[in-house]
């Protein structure tokens, strides 16, 4: 397996679509939840939580930076192949594609169990998985070119119901952030540990970084993205805390959606009914990223043809979406999405870096550049 | 012509994926425009609940365009499916303007009947609620001559109307599950009854926590919004002593001799602000800035000089401040606090771990002082 890759400039994007990028993979459904389970911890010192959160992503990321940096053009893959060998390398990687499995599945049935509690309560998951399921296909076939086009313009049709909640800002009570700095440490970084589930996916950049084409431009707008993402989820929970009671927001399954409930026009009665549609807009960038990871990943580590672990995955996916039916077990499935991705997209590359620091200087770092097979 | 194919493929699955969903003609559903609950009277039957409804129907041959409809149940959805029974509609609650619950229920606490307005996404959150004295059914039966439009439009623009200048308890359910779950703070709702054939908001409901313990006056109403919030164009009618004007005062020449006179004030705004003085006796003090407009007197006292507004400023406030007074002991009897103290308390870092019992409990034995600054500004075309 070839550690570095050498990419056609026809296949390569540019440094700023990473932004689009990066918050099209962490803005999902993770967001509408979330207030919930940061103020379960944090209560009325969930922004520090976010903050705390915010400022972890920002160090991760610069982890991975760092990682990348010690290689040509390489991704994860290629650099577990390098670190742990051949065996344990491709072990790792499947880990890899598993968890994006997972998380994929995660936002799918989340995602769809809004839609019916909501719209449409006696649809069956199925169809709806499969519908969601064709545009996801149907990108990933056009190549990563297509991936990155979608999830840019998805992004500017979603970025303006941020705007409707101006509402809800407007009948916020401020007591209830009152007093301030009560949550103990413990409380506040396990209010931040809750936000794992929604901002996971800027992993994304391990696996997408070889594909740059001006790579020197990539780091600003992946901080920028995860800079934005930190913001509407500090918004969205310090509305969902000032608006609701404390008591209220702790039974709540869905706060972000329930303030949209509250919004009114006179032309619109229900903006909730609006959103939760255009929620697929938001849904759909994180998807069809994951899903081309996964694709991009059996790719790379055991050749498989794209259309063959497309249809592979497609098919499985459909299949869970027949078992995990109750909310419960949508609920399990995303604790358990939570707590793994904690480790595996906050704790792995802490511990990958000095390995790889260590790795690099054994070997000068320019036979690691030109090794093609090992 | 494949990527046609393609595309036609695409298009005949969509069609047909279409049954999926439910269908809802507009002609086939009726839209509940407002809705009542009430509790059974008897203890025989004390777990069945009757619910009422104004619901509006698209049918070219229906005379009317509202028709109410009730049926009884154990829960509140199991009686919309009863009152479904007797109408050729299928009842939906998406656009529910205002929700009604009659005294027994409001006595015997909200909350389990709010379950299913929290737990039901289809309920909009923004409908106002309401007690119905003394049942819901009878107000919302009311015949539609009396009031001229359908029921469901009258008591929403009721509390629409009024809200718009803050003159009653503008209550829509999120409010209300809001104040409901905030600690150290209590709910008022308008009061509802039939009052020569047409339906009034009489007066307000005080809450504790679910349950109706009080009433209260459109007057006191005034009152507990001037110290909780800002206040804009509001009426103030108060009963003012003579005997400090008889100086200033002209009066017509059949004018009657008498003690006390009649003043009405526009509040053109009022703000409040209230402090926790001393936490361990329980000592506030909140401090009204009131801004008055003179728009009625019944005595002909001539407001010429200086001297004369300052006198109508000071008893104003000496007037208002016993009326605060007398209010707060009310709310204390009944110990529930509208006003909002508990939220002062609990926002403190000692006081940080209130329960709502803790608060029951402790407001009896708080201490508010009113300082209240009053401003006549204007007083009218006329002296």
């Amino acid at each position: 397996m070839k550690i570095n890759l050498n990419i056609s400039p026809g296949e390569r994007i540019r440094a700023h679509y990473l932004f689009f990028i990066i918050i099209g993979i962490q803005i999902g459904v993770g967001i509408l939840g979330a207030p919930r389970y940061i103020a379960e911890h944090a209560h009325q010192d969930s922004w520090i939580s976010i903050l705390i959160a915010y400022i972890g992503t920002l160090i991760i990321t610069a982890i991975m930076f760092a990682i990348l940096s010690r290689y040509e053009n390489t991704d994860i893959f290629g650099i577990q192949h390098h670190i742990f060998g051949n065996f344990l390398g491709k072990f790792m990687g499947i880990v890899c594609i598993l968890f994006f499995f997972i998380q994929l599945l995660t936002t799918l049935i989340t995602y769809i169990e809004v839609v019916q509690i909501f719209l449409f309560p006696s649809m069956p998951t199925v169809v709806m998985t499969f519908l969601l399921l064709i545009p996801i296909c149907y990108s990933i076939l056009g190549g990563l070119r297509i991936v990155v086009g979608v999830v840019f313009l998805f992004s500017f049709l979603s970025f303006w119901i941020v705007v409707l909640i101006y509402d809800p800002i407007t009948r916020m009570d401020v007591t209830h952030f009152l007093p301030m700095f009560e949550a103990s440490l413990t409380d506040l970084l396990k209010g931040a540990k809750a936000t794992t589930f929604t901002l996971l996916g800027f992993n994304i950049l391990l696996y997408i970084y070889p594909f740059i084409d001006n790579k020197e431009n990539a780091k600003k707008p992946v901080y920028l993205g995860l800079t934005f993402t930190g913001f509407v989820l500090l918004v969205s929970t310090i509305v969902s805390i000032g608006y609701f009671s404390p008591n209220d927001i702790s039974i709540m399954s869905w706060p972000v959606l329930s303030l949209y409930k509250s919004v009114q026009f006179s032309f619109m009665e229900r903006f909730d009914y609006i959103v939760i549609v255009e929620w697929m807009l938001v849904v759909l960038p994180t998807s069809i990223l994951l899903m081309w990871a996964i694709v991009y990943g059996m790719e790379r580590l055991f050749q498989v043809q794209q259309k063959a672990s497309l249809l592979g995955s497609s098919i499985l996916l459909l299949i869970l979406c027949l078992f995990i039916t109750t909310d419960l077990q949508i609920q399990k499935v995303t604790n358990f999405v939570g707590d793994i991705g904690f480790w595996f997209v906050f704790v792995y590359p802490v511990i990958l870096f000095p390995l790889v620091l260590l790795k690099t200087k054994r070997k000068p770092l320019k036979e690691v550049q030109n090794e093609k097979d090992s | 012509m494949k990527k046609i194919l393609k595309i036609v493929w695409l298009l005949f699955i969509s069609f047909f994926l279409i049954s999926c969903i439910q269908t809802q003609a507009i002609e086939n559903i009726g839209i509940i425009n407002a809705a009542g609950v009430d509790g059974a009277e008897s203890e025989t039957e004390s777990n069945l609940i009757e619910t009422t409804m104004a619901v509006f129907q698209f049918t070219t041959e229906a005379e009317e365009n509202t028709k109410t409809v009730s049926g009884k149940g154990t829960t509140i959805k199991g009686a919309v499916k009863d009152a479904e029974m007797s109408s050729i509609y299928k009842l939906v609650p998406g656009k529910i303007k205002l929700m009604l619950f009659g005294e027994v229920i409001a006595e015997k606490g909200f909350l389990p009947f709010m379950d299913t307005l929290a737990r039901d996404p289809r309920v909009p959150d923004l409908m106002y609620i309401g007690v119905a004295h003394p049942n819901a059914k009878e107000i919302l039966m009311i015949e539609e001559e009396n009031i001229s439009t359908d029921v469901g439009q009258f008591l929403h623009g009721i509390i629409e109307h009024h809200s718009n200048d803050h003159n009653i308890p503008r209550k829509t359910l999120q409010d209300f599950l809001h104040v409901y779950y905030d600690i150290g703070h209590d709910n008022i709702l308008p009061i509802f009854e039939i009052v020569n054939d047409v339906p009034k908001h009489s007066k307000n409901a005080l809450f504790q926590g679910d349950k109706v313990v009080g009433e209260l006056s459109q007057e006191e109403i005034t009152l507990v919004n001037m110290v909780e919030r800002t206040v804009k164009d509001q009426l103030l009618e108060l009963s003012i002593p003579m005997g400090p004007f008889a100086e200033s005062t002209e009066y017509k020449e059949n004018g009657q001799q008498v003690d006390e006179f009649e003043v009405g004030l526009n509040v053109i705004k009022s703000t409040s602000k209230t402090k926790l003085k001393d936490i361990n006796n329980l000592e506030f003090t909140t401090d009204i800035k009131i801004q008055l407009r003179l728009v009625e007197q019944t005595a002909e006292v001539a407001f010429k000089s200086q001297k004369s507004i300052k006198l109508l400023e000071k008893e104003v406030k000496k007037n208002l401040e016993n009326h605060l007074d007398k209010l707060l002991k009310k709310t204390q009897e009944l110990e529930a606090d509208p006003f909002g103290y508990g939220r002062h308390y609990r926002k403190t870092r000692q006081g940080k771990d209130l329960t709502n019992d803790e608060w029951r409990e402790k407001f009896p034995d708080i201490n508010v002082k009113y300082n209240l600054d009053i401003i006549l500004v204007r007083h009218g075309a006329i002296d």
